[in-house]
């Protein structure tokens, strides 16, 4: 059986002691950089201040301003009519409703009456009309 | 197949294909065609080296490899970024830029003309995985340091704004190279810059953007800004079973609900009609009210080809028959309809 010297008892409690001081600050250390993945890692962080996402409705897309984003804006001016092809409506007598197949009997378009004399040089250039080229055709993608 | 360049009328018209989907150019100058295309052409491979989720090199796809660190971006990626935030900030979420993820879930990992050919019931359920790193409020845009940071877990897709962005700055661009008129269509979603033509520019608004203009829909002309249809009808695949398609709700991170089939918009710019036709499909019956609240016109199909028109959208220029569009050519309703047009009001509730 070791006999333990009051010099040797005391040493251990000092490593005892260091030891602790070590895995204390460890500990803390790895529970901040786990706390800074896990903010990361998931939904709702807090966003400092200077950044976008914490402009909240209305806010600015700048970083650094707060500002509020511009509202989404009509057209100066709204959409107008067109016939889609001057002959064709006269042929769809009873158009049925949307997703059904669309009628056959369109025949190619009628050249407008525009077109029936000829326009003065200058306007054509100013002003091109495009009665005569089909329309572009918006839809999903 | 059609000419990759051509005359029609006094237009001027190009179409190819970039970004995954056509490209329709139309300038007011025949002489100004092939500098506005080529400006187009600049402007679109830019974007599409920036911001594609579908090219393992694209700026985009780095940035998502680099989820939670902060990272810095190029002027053109923080732009894109800028204008998906705003959408999502105006929308209240309802168009988010992380739901990235969720199109990977569903399935919609590559361009979709490579995807399975739909099949099976639509699919609304959630992917549960992706809700629970989703949103955009955790997406820290510093514009002054020109970074960007989101959380681990997230996947960015810009599908939803940055088509449409891409349009506006096209058609400025082709406007500009080519001294003229510009429409700038991207997948159905059309930018107009400088003077239009007589009439303004004609647009017929259906379904599928691939759609021959006699397709069943309207034809309408804009002079300025953006015109924009979004629909649930195309751009739909199988996925275990299930049909999805492109429109996520990002409350669910399922494809919406399709209470609108196909929704079109006309706005100040092409962004911001696109941002008002996608939020409405994912806003399904509270759609028409917050399309009128915002002064947007717009023109709203629902499953069954019934159409309700907002705002100052115009009547169909054909006589409307019954069940079409119901209202009285030339009338200009706001929305909610006043009392006494049932069928109107039924079907948006």
């Amino acid at each position: 059986m070791s006999i333990h010297t009051p010099n040797a008892r005391d040493a251990a409690l000092k490593r005892l002691s260091r030891a602790n001081r070590w895995l204390i600050a460890g500990s803390v250390v790895l529970t901040g950089a786990l706390a800074d993945v896990a903010a990361n890692a998931f939904a709702g962080k807090t966003i400092k201040s200077n950044t976008a996402g914490r402009r909240g409705a209305g806010g600015s897309s700048s970083g650094s301003s707060t500002a509020p984003s511009k509202p989404l804006s009509p057209p100066a001016q709204a959409p107008q009519a067109s016939e889609p092809n001057p002959s064709q409506e006269s042929s769809q007598q009873a158009p049925s409703q949307e997703g059904q197949a669309p009628s056959q009997e369109a025949s190619p378009p009628a050249p407008p009456s525009q077109e029936s004399s000829p326009p003065a040089p200058s306007q054509e250039q100013q002003a091109p009309s495009q009665e005569a080229s089909p329309p572009a055709v918006s839809g999903g993608s | 197949m059609r000419p990759p360049s051509r005359l029609a009328g006094h237009l001027a018209t190009s179409e190819w294909e970039a970004l995954g989907t056509s490209v329709v150019l139309r300038t007011t100058s025949p002489d100004g065609l092939v500098a506005a295309r080529a400006a187009v052409a600049c402007e679109l491979a830019a974007i599409d080296e920036t911001c594609s989720r579908f090219r393992t090199d694209s700026e985009l796809s780095r940035l998502n490899a680099r989820a939670g660190r902060r990272v810095k971006v190029g002027g053109l990626l923080l732009a894109a970024l800028e204008v998906a935030l705003r959408a999502a900030e105006l929308t209240d979420g309802d168009v988010d830029p992380t739901v990235g993820r969720a199109l990977e879930l569903a399935g919609y990992d590559r361009d979709w003309r490579l995807l399975d050919a739909p099949a099976g019931e639509p699919a609304h359920r959630a992917a549960v995985v992706a809700r629970m790193v989703s949103g955009w409020r955790t997406i820290e845009l510093d514009r002054g340091g020109s970074t960007v940071l989101f959380p681990i877990g997230i996947r960015l897709d810009l599908g939803a704004s940055a088509k449409a962005w891409a349009a506006d700055r096209a058609a400025a661009a082709a406007a500009r190279a080519g001294d003229c008129g510009a429409l700038v269509g991207i997948g159905g979603d059309f930018a107009a810059s400088g003077t239009p033509p007589a009439g303004g520019w004609r647009i017929h608004v259906t379904d599928d953007h691939r759609s021959d203009p006699t397709a069943p829909g309207q034809t309408v002309s804009i002079r300025s800004g953006g015109l924009a249809t979004s629909s649930t009808a195309v751009r739909r695949w199988s996925h275990d079973g299930m049909t999805m398609h492109h429109i996520i709700d990002p409350a669910t991170q399922a494809p919406v609900r399709e209470t609108w089939r196909t929704v079109s918009v006309a706005a100040a710019s092409c962004a911001d009609a696109n941002i008002a036709t996608t939020a409405a499909l994912v806003r399904a019956a509270a759609a028409p009210a917050w399309l009128a609240g915002l002064g947007l016109p717009a023109r709203l199909v629902d499953r069954q080809g019934r159409v309700s028109i907002i705002g100052e959208w115009p009547a169909a220029a054909s006589a409307p028959a019954a069940g079409h569009d119901r209202r009285r050519r030339g009338d200009r309703l706001a929305w909610p309809p006043p009392p006494g047009e049932n069928g109107r009001r039924a079907h948006a509730s």
